[in-house]
């Protein structure tokens, strides 16, 4: 933002103009004590719970203790020249951060503050970093698919848009991985990507920002850092700041996309925290409340209702205000929010073809409603959806276990609350299976309900066969003569776990999943050696791009796969089974 | 229990004897000279806590700054108790505690007033009636003077700073300048 000389003085004179205003009032305490980034306050009467505090030098620090004489205060930076009898002047700002649109393709700070240097946020929008999540009465249930672009987790796992799915697995399994190509496949889909980072290091920060920049994901992702080298306070907060910049988005009818990275790092920042705070330690020295911790943060995770309204021809609605009722006195949600908006702009312009068609039945109870469709629109009443409901805030927290430990206490928390998880193993990354999902233990718990339906039509027996491969596998291994049909149902297996692989920053567009995961379960790929799957994959998409271009639309826009679909996938499977030369042997 | 915890306790009995023994002030004011001298002295520190220094040593010690100091015996007793007890750290705690109860038992608030010149009598009088009105209570005003202020008074009752120095509203100015 450049500011011209007149406006600097224009400025200036209006300092000026208040500078003999009223005395400045503030309410005070002095530093009984102060260590490890933690400073034990007296006075400061009538303080609030995460309020900020400011010490001498500029310095911050969020209000966490409030005690019977003293305040615990967390210092948001360097404490070292903080010293006891220093005064600590109150603010009476809770902990708040910047949000707004201003904020997409930026790196910041947990508190908000960009570290990228492309110069200040501009935004005239703060908002508080604890908010209370929506309720009941604000959501609706998850119904639109949130795609990662990679196979094996929008098959079998599908996450939706406003669910909460947990990423987990040990160190060095891809977890990252997993959250960056979804952000990857976000492109043009109208979410704006949040990805908080905690703990990690510098390095791998940058990295991560340098690759979504590469592949133009910047455009709509912001990156929270609060980086290993960060205090703790920040690194505990740093979830928060992120969510409550998705929540802007959420609350304005937008998706939002938030992932944390990770949230067992953001659990030992708040222990130390809270050790410092002399709040009890319990399980692995962990306070009582770090539960509720994760669990307050990842509830705000929501598909918001959509608000139906009927309104007079040319009445805008006021955008995101409940207070507003339409035409009818009413302000229609949940699921069926549109029909009984429909249903009220028919008993206001015809009210007595309204009585008649709640009292018909069957069929004419659908002629009527077609005839009070058309007298809706020759009225000067319009069906009229808020244009700041329906969003979504999906969340993607990350944990890590310690060698595959998923019942330590933080790992079994938040499985606990999440809607599901994916299980990333050391064991399958390493046998070559990437992204390693164990698709056996990982599970969505809404996501189904968000899947194309061509997607769940297919997904179905892959699930099946996968099963079944997994505990012919095991049995396999013992036996040395395989009944014909056990053979081929172990080929099949392997199969269907090789089209589950999938390249670093590649994801795949819905249709090309289908179109692999059809021709696995189907049995097209039976014939091909396991090893010349994946280029058996790739030339396959060209052949299709090649042959019939429009199936990829038909199949994006008709949703399901009907018997035309079917028999044009089928017709291009076989012709191009018959040209594919797998790779022979020298 | 935490060190403001007991040091509350400690100082509520105190204030009940002050009150029974009509010697609120004077108790209050030595428990404050001598939470200071304990402060202030790292070797009174390094003697009273150190437990290679027999008890009746360390208590001689303390008579001696007792006689010295020309405590009451209540006073006395005190100190002796807190060393016996191994709670001699509790001390400035608890002195600021009791000076807070016994305020509050006598009605009154410790107001402090900082100015860059010396201010006129007939000022400081008209600024503590304008206090008590504001709190209700008797004010014991303390003044200062500050040169760093520059111009204007900040006045600080309890917790409350009433911040009406030039120096504040340039600083305050210069922030906003530079956030707008």
């Amino acid at each position: 933002m450049q500011l011209r000389a007149e406006e600097i003085s224009q400025i200036i004179k209006k300092q000026i103009q208040n500078f003999d205003k009223a005395a400045l009032v503030t309410e005070t305490g002095t530093v009984l004590s102060v260590g490890d980034g933690i400073a034990r306050v007296y006075g400061l009467q009538g303080v609030m719970t995460s309020e900020l505090v400011e010490f001498p030098g500029e310095l911050f620090g969020m209000v966490l203790n409030l005690e019977q004489d003293n305040v615990g205060v967390a210092i948001f930076g360097e404490a070292t020249h903080v010293k006891e009898g220093d005064t600590v002047k109150r603010t009476g700002r809770i902990a708040d951060v910047p949000v707004g649109e201003a904020l997409v393709g930026r790196v910041v700070n947990a508190l908000g503050q960009p570290i990228d240097g492309k110069g200040p946020i501009d935004t005239p929008h703060r908002r508080r970093i604890e908010i209370k999540a929506p309720g009941i009465i604000q959501r609706q249930s998850v119904k639109e698919p949130l795609q990662t672009g990679l196979k094996a987790i929008d098959s079998l796992i599908p996450i939706g848009r406003g669910q909460r799915e947990l990423i987990i697995g040990d160190r060095q399994t891809g977890k990252t991985a997993v959250a960056v190509d979804t952000i990857i496949n976000q492109k043009g889909q109208d979410v704006y990507c949040f990805y908080v980072a905690i703990g990690q290091k510098q390095s791998t920060v940058a990295q991560v920002v340098d690759k979504l920049t590469h592949h133009g994901a910047m455009e709509y992702t912001t990156v929270v850092v609060a980086s290993a080298s960060e205090l703790a306070p920040l690194q505990f907060i740093a979830p928060y700041s992120g969510c409550t910049m998705g929540e802007y988005f959420r609350d304005s009818g937008r998706h939002a996309l938030c992932i944390y990275d990770d949230l067992s790092k953001q659990a030992v920042a708040y222990r130390q925290l809270s050790l410092l705070l002399r709040r009890p330690p319990g399980r692995e020295a962990f306070p009582g409340d770090v539960f509720y911790l994760h669990s307050r943060l990842l509830e705000r995770a929501a598909k918001i209702s959509e608000r139906w309204f009927v309104v007079k021809k040319g009445v805008t609605i006021p955008k995101g205000d409940v207070t507003f009722r339409g035409a009818d006195g009413e302000m229609h949600v949940g699921p069926y929010a549109k029909q009984e908006a429909v249903e009220g702009g028919w008993k206001l312009a015809d009210a007595e073809g309204f009585k008649a068609w709640e009292a018909a039945k069957g069929d004419d109870k659908k002629k009527l409603e077609k005839d009070l469709d058309k007298k809706l629109e020759g009225s000067d009443f319009v069906i009229e959806r808020d244009p700041f409901s329906g969003g979504s805030l999906t969340a993607l927290p990350v944990i890590e276990t310690q060698a595959g430990d998923v019942s330590a206490y933080i790992p079994t928390n938040v499985i606990s609350i999440t809607d599901g998880q994916m299980f990333l193993e050391a064991d399958l990354f390493y046998s070559g299976q990437r992204p390693a999902l164990n698709v056996g233990i990982s599970v969505s718990r809404v996501g189904g309900n968000a899947q194309i339906k061509a997607m769940k039509q297919i997904a179905g027996s892959l699930r099946i066969d996968l099963a079944q491969y997994r505990e012919m596998a095991a049995f396999a291994q013992f036996a040395s003569d395989l009944d014909a049909a056990t053979r081929k149902q172990l080929d099949r297996g392997a199969r269907l776990t090789e089209i589950l692989k999938q390249g670093q920053y590649v994801p795949l567009a819905i249709e090309k999943q289908i179109a692999i995961i059809f021709a696995g379960t189907q049995g097209f790929l039976d014939p091909f050696p396991v090893s010349s799957l994946s280029r058996y994959e790739k030339e396959m998409y060209d052949y299709i791009d090649a042959q019939d271009k429009g199936i990829w639309e038909d199949i994006r826009t008709r949703k399901a796969l009907d018997d035309d679909l079917r028999g044009r996938l089928k017709k291009l499977l076989t012709e191009f089974g018959k040209k594919f030369v797998p790779e022979t042997k020298d | 229990m935490s060190i403001e915890t007991v040091a509350s306790r400690y100082a509520h009995a105190l204030l009940e004897i002050g009150v029974e023994t009509n010697s609120l002030q004077p108790i209050t004011e030595q428990m404050a000279e001598l939470a200071k001298a304990y402060q202030t002295s790292a070797e009174l520190r390094a003697v009273i806590s150190n437990p290679l220094v027999s008890l009746a040593d360390r208590e001689a010690v303390l008579t001696d700054i007792c006689a010295k100091m020309g405590v009451l015996p209540v006073v006395k007793n005190t100190l002796r108790m807190l060393v016996q007890r191994k709670r001699m750290a509790i001390l400035p705690a608890m002195s600021r505690s009791l000076r807070k109860l016994a305020d509050e038992h006598a009605k009154v608030v410790r107001a402090e007033v900082s100015s860059a010149k010396a201010l006129s009598d007939d000022y400081v009088r008209r600024l503590q009636s304008e206090i008590e009105k504001l709190t209700g209570r008797k004010v014991l005003l303390e003044r200062k003077v500050d040169p760093a202020l520059i111009a204007g008074v900040v006045t600080r009752v309890g917790d409350l700073v009433i911040d009406g120095s030039l120096r504040t509203r340039l600083v305050d100015l210069k922030a906003q300048l530079l956030s707008s």
